[in-house]
């Protein structure tokens, strides 16, 4: 197990870094820090030449993402130009609001579609399985910034007095007040848990069925187990194993930060501050967010493949 | 799974239900249900066996579900082409005296901040998606297919690096992706389709790399081999007519992904940029004024999640008539 995991990172690892290089190279050849001095230039010699010193621009652009790998290895990422602050505390802090969001989405979501697709696979052709795979349907054709805004339309904005979408943290620290809290993390995760649950509920009703439809089942229904014990018990176990893969994958996601969902919300995480660091072409703070992402993600595609050998012993990890 | 996560309502499946022991998996599944189907089967028997493209729209056909999607997706298309050509006003013609209407005899959707006419723009910038979803659609099926097919029937040292590519194109955000592309070449709609193929190729890569290695080991290959022919023949004349039943099935997918994907980013405003409008610009243009007009939101809205809705139950259906094994592997 132990060497299964480390070979597993050794092998994610030189992939990561060739993402952040080619991230690197590519908004360094579309952008220039020095953008605004080019005018001014005999006067303004001193701060283009400051500028020049802290981004190394002086140094071959194909060379540099060395030095910043160098820097990222001894611990520091960097100050973000558009923000004003050092990229490692913008993450922390962007991060565990992103997470906020992300693990009541996930729960929710993963506990609601596992619920669908039992009910589902258990009544499948009935009058509920036909609603909610219509549902299903529909909320999967949904892009994520229609049903972010038509939520909060109808629950910030019709329904004004519910959660109130108007002085939805300004500028405000988000986690003073738990109340509070819960009201304003309401709407954007109920805009990330449908659209997940939406994808997982298909999902989880497919692989439902295929496990109820097997011999063994069969099999446990025959010897007089009561049916709850066979749908819970034995059918869901062998059921979690595509599901869990699935999760991982979400939660990486979401922890990544949403960044349509967060934006439409005006939510401080990740994803915000991706497309702000994007815009305005500050290369610290992107290439930031893409490691933290990317690490989350190798992460959480590890922790479903060990997952995997868990539920399922005839899987080896080897 | 395949076949499994789809709506009911494709036939194919319902004899399979019966021997079903479950306390709730048969309810739902008429008596009448079940001997009109099982004397179509009868009846099937004493004619002569079609062929698998007869099966397969014949399946495709019983699919109600994608049977209405297309019939949606031709309505919509037909709207969003003939609509403009009925309507007394042109794309970017300007009214100010007339702005911001609601829904009138006039302005079908009503009109914006300078008075164009709503409808005209939302049929314009619906064509405006679903060209680009097409061609992206299209080409992202182009690089994929060969790219699979590459990797799967040559193996070895290809193989690694088409797969290292795909998990390449997997890790490195979208978004900066585009970001770059848009600085670069500019953000027209052919452009910003070939950005949006460079990125969703991966899928079908996979999809086409796993039906090519289990075909490339088949005998046949080998005996066209022993005949002689080319690599290049074999792949395109033995190898890739395979692969046709699950592309299809990708590509109509991957065409509500594009629609999505494209009007997402157009939405963030690093999609279609001004004057050219699609469907995600006009609800990121109606999204500053949603307190006062929600409706102006909905309707392009709405046309995405219709076109999406219709080309996923398209996609649906599809793979119903197109998988063989549908008919009599799951239950």
């Amino acid at each position: 197990m132990f060497a299964y995991v480390t070979r597993r990172l050794l092998a994610t690892i030189p992939l990561l870094v060739l993402a952040l290089y080619l991230v690197f190279v590519g908004v360094s050849l579309t952008t220039d820090p020095r953008a605004d001095f080019y005018l001014c230039l005999p006067r303004c010699q001193e701060g283009f030449d400051r500028i020049t010193e802290v981004y190394n621009l002086d140094v071959n652009i194909w060379l540099r993402p060395f030095i910043w790998f160098g820097d990222v290895l001894s611990g520091d990422l960097g100050d973000s130009s558009s923000i004003g602050e050092p990229v490692s505390e913008i993450l922390v802090e962007r991060g565990w609001n992103t997470a906020l969001i992300a693990i009541p989405a996930f729960l929710i979501s993963a506990i609601f579609a596992l619920l669908l697709s039992v009910y589902s696979a258990r009544n499948q052709y009935s009058k509920g399985d036909y609603f909610f795979t219509g549902l299903a349907f529909i909320g999967l054709a949904f892009p994520s910034f229609v049903l972010a805004l038509v939520i909060q339309n109808v629950f910030g904005v019709q329904l004004e007095n519910w959660f109130g979408v108007k002085p939805f943290n300004t500028g405000r620290k988000t986690n003073e007040n738990f109340l509070e809290l819960i009201r304003d993390i309401t709407l954007p995760v109920m805009s990330l848990s449908i659209l997940f649950i939406s994808a997982d509920s298909r999902f989880g009703r497919a692989s439902m069925l295929d496990t109820l439809n097997q011999d063994y089942i069969r099999t446990a229904r025959a010897k007089g187990l009561p049916e709850n014990k066979v749908v819970w018990k034995h059918a869901l176990r062998n059921a979690l194993i595509p599901l869990v893969t699935l999760w991982a994958l979400n939660f990486s996601a979401l922890l990544g930060g949403s960044v349509v969902t967060e934006s439409i919300f005006s939510w401080p995480g990740l994803g915000p501050a991706f497309l702000r660091g994007l815009g305005d072409a500050d290369l610290d703070l992107v290439l930031g967010i893409v490691l933290l992402t990317g690490v989350i993600t190798v992460v959480f595609n590890l922790i479903a493949d060990v997952l995997y050998g868990v539920l399922d012993p005839r899987i080896r990890l080897d | 799974m395949s076949s499994e996560i789809d709506i009911p309502g494709g036939q194919d499946r319902t004899d399979t239900e019966v021997p079903v022991f479950s306390a709730g998996g048969v309810e739902g599944y008429s008596a009448d249900e079940a001997s009109h189907y099982s004397s179509a089967e009868v009846e099937g028997l004493t004619e002569a066996p079609a062929s698998f493209g007869r099966l397969a729209w014949k399946r495709f056909l019983h699919h109600k579900l994608a049977l209405a999607g297309a019939i949606g997706l031709v309505l919509i298309i037909l709207l969003f082409i003939v609509g403009p050509m009925l309507s007394d006003y042109t794309f970017d013609e300007r009214n100010v005296a007339e702005r911001l209407q609601g829904p009138s005899r006039d302005h079908w959707f009503g009109t914006d901040e300078i008075g164009r006419d709503l409808f005209v723009r939302t049929a314009q910038g619906g064509r405006y998606s679903l060209r680009i979803g097409l061609v992206a659609a299209v080409m992202s099926t182009i690089i994929g297919t060969l790219l699979g097919a590459l990797a799967a029937y040559f193996g070895r040292w290809i193989d690694i690096a088409i797969s290292q590519l795909i998990n390449i194109v997997l890790i490195v955000p979208a978004l900066i992706v585009l970001s770059i592309f848009a600085l670069y070449f500019g953000r027209d709609a052919f452009r910003l389709s070939i950005v949006l193929a460079l990125l969703l190729w991966t899928r079908i890569a996979r999809v086409v790399r796993g039906v090519v290695l289990s075909i490339k080991e088949q005998e046949y290959i080998m005996a066209a081999r022993a005949a002689g022919a080319s690599h290049l023949r074999i792949i395109f004349r033995h190898v890739l007519p395979n692969v046709v039943g699950p592309v299809a099935v990708e590509v109509t997918l991957l065409l509500g992904t594009v629609i999505v994907l494209e009007s997402t980013l157009s939405f963030l405003g690093l999609g279609v940029q001004p004057p050219n409008a699609s469907l995600g610009t006009l609800v990121a243009e109606a999204k500053g004024n949603i307190d006062n007009d929600p409706i102006r939101v909905l309707t392009p809205g709405f046309f995405i999640v219709l076109i999406v809705l219709c080309v996923n139950f398209l996609g649906d259906g599809l793979r119903d008539a197109l998988d063989p094994r549908s008919k009599n592997e799951k239950g």
